[in-house]
């Protein structure tokens, strides 16, 4: 019965556990990995270390997410931005929107 | 204390746990003291390839993959942006950077030796330090070696005199030293290997940043350009409209010269058809290869010269668990070899060997490439790209309308040149 009711709360403990660490690697260790292309201009996390160029973290989602959507269709103009920006989907914008403003 | 560790860790290895859940806030100390590495990764260079994929497989797994990282040369030297040291503006010393940042940040294990064998079935690595360092996954990030013999005359004494410069260093002092010795109205010769080779855009920059000099110290001086290839490899209208209008009449360009024979005593060149060239300054770019670690391990597959991949996980196509990186990768086509790509390839392993030590399938990685050259003291232009895996071709492929280069020379990008210097060196080595 004791055994059990270990067994029982360990397993509860456990998936909370699980659970939470999914969670906290979703929003902090893991991000979409191909969020990294945008670091090597833009600093690791999108954190710059040069005023040259903006930083991404901590930006407003939509801020983030009409820029990209902007550069890709063309009406926001730029150097490079709009013909790197055609490279991704706008799935991918979203994900890219979604990781950089939650960067703290 | 022990008893609650002991039981604790019995509970998540019940799990199957990842470090990922090891990491939980308050654990975290705790489980430090007790977890076992997720796997071990050894990676065998430290350029913008190994360095990238050593930090973010640290940074992916939380800490939870012990990453070793052997480096020959005891600081990183920036390839990209040397050429600007050429040209009289940069200082040197900008293009050297610490690796210590990857030990005190990530807590990667920095190993100053050179590789003298890997034994790929016990999976041990081998040093001339007389260290060995096993592992699960062997990460191969050599760069590239230049084939000498490729062109004759090129021997050891010739070397001393006829400089490359093409990897950042000494060479890149010493070229600088050779053109400011030259005199006024002295012919500065630079040879350009057949493509593929590191740095396409490089060799062009290249006679901009020199000419540039010229221009300011020694404008009656000319520049030599020997193309192997049929003509300028990348960015091709942008350098031809720098050379006609801010160089014009500085530089005689001639595609097609492919550079086979050497007389550093008379600095003179020779043609696979016979052609000769008299120079006061040589600089001879000859083709290149993987770098020889790659091939001692036998991970050359490809024209003897370069390490086929699988484009998903970036492991070897010839020995398993064995992934290889950077310039020494028979690319992808239209992939070039650059040090932005290096670094993306490194973020590329990290991600798939992340998901392979925690059971997952690894998946095809998003990469993109930029690529900036500066056509004097301060404008830039670019190239850029993104490469999507096709299932079909098995291979990263540009995507259809994404990429292109600058449509002229700015101010604007001359800054965005500098800028993204400073953010590659900090995210490959911080």
């Amino acid at each position: 019965m004791m055994k059990r009711t270990i067994l029982i709360t360990a397993s509860i403990l456990a998936g909370a556990l699980f659970a939470f660490g999914q969670a906290l690697a979703a929003s902090t260790s893991t991000p979409p990995y191909f969020a990294a292309n945008c670091a090597n201009c833009h600093g690791t996390d999108g954190k710059s270390v040069t005023p040259i160029m903006p930083k991404l973290a901590g930006q407003e989602r939509e801020f983030i997410l009409e820029t990209l959507r902007a550069y890709k269709a063309g009406t926001r103009s730029g150097t490079i931005m709009p013909q790197l920006s055609k490279g991704y989907t706008d799935e991918e914008f979203v994900q890219l929107a979604d990781y950089f403003s939650n960067v703290k | 204390m022990t008893r609650f560790n002991e039981s604790r860790r019995r509970l998540l290895q019940g799990l199957g746990a990842s470090s990922t859940v090891l990491m939980v806030p308050g654990m975290a100390e705790a489980a430090k003291a007790t977890k076992q590495p997720r796997g071990k990764v050894v990676i065998i260079g430290a350029g913008f390839a190994g360095a990238t994929a050593a930090k973010y497989l640290r940074k992916w797994s939380d800490k939870g993959i012990e990453v070793t990282l052997i480096e020959r040369n005891a600081e990183f030297i920036s390839c990209p942006t040397s050429n600007e040291v050429l040209g009289g503006n940069r200082d040197y010393q900008t293009l050297v950077h610490s690796y210590e940042g990857l030990r005190k940040n990530w807590g990667i294990k920095l190993v100053r030796a050179s590789v003298t064998g890997v034994d790929v079935q016990k999976k041990i690595v081998r040093t001339d330090t007389g260290a060995a360092y096993s592992y699960d996954r062997l990460v191969v990030a050599p760069g590239i070696d230049f084939m000498f013999d490729q062109i004759e005359g090129y021997d050891a004494a010739a070397q001393k005199t006829v400089l490359h410069a093409w990897k950042a260093g000494p060479q890149t002092l010493a070229l600088r030293q050779q053109l400011e010795a030259m005199p006024d109205g002295g012919v500065f010769v630079l040879s350009i290997p057949k493509a593929p080779y590191r740095c396409p855009p490089g060799p062009y920059e290249r006679v901009c940043q020199v000419a540039w000099y010229f221009k300011q110290n020694k404008p009656k001086s000319r520049i030599v350009v020997l193309d192997a290839n049929d003509g300028i490899v990348s960015k091709g209208k942008l350098f031809q409209a720098a050379w006609n209008s801010e160089y014009s009449g500085m530089i005689d360009y001639r595609p097609s010269w492919n550079v086979v024979g050497l007389d550093a005593a008379t600095k003179t060149v020779t043609s696979e058809i016979g052609d000769t060239f008299k120079g006061d300054v040589l600089n001879i770019i000859p083709p290149m290869r993987a770098g020889e670690v790659a091939r001692q391990i036998g991970l050359v597959n490809v024209n003897d010269r370069w390490a086929g991949v699988n484009w998903i996980s970036l492991e070897s196509t010839v020995v398993p668990q064995v992934h290889v990186l950077g310039d020494a990768v028979f690319a992808a086509p239209q992939m070039p070899k650059s040090g932005h790509m290096a670094n993306q390839h490194g973020k590329a392993v990290a991600a798939a060997l992340v998901e392979i030590f925690s059971g997952r399938e690894p998946k095809p990685m998003l990469m993109a490439n930029t690529c900036y050259s500066m056509l004097d003291n301060k404008q830039g232009v670019h190239v850029a790209s993104v490469h999507r895996y096709n299932p079909e071709k098995q291979a990263p492929l540009i995507v259809e309308g994404s990429g292109g280069v600058s449509s002229g020379p700015s101010l604007e990008e001359g800054r965005y040149a500098h800028g993204w210097a400073i953010q590659i060196w900090a995210d490959t080595l911080t």
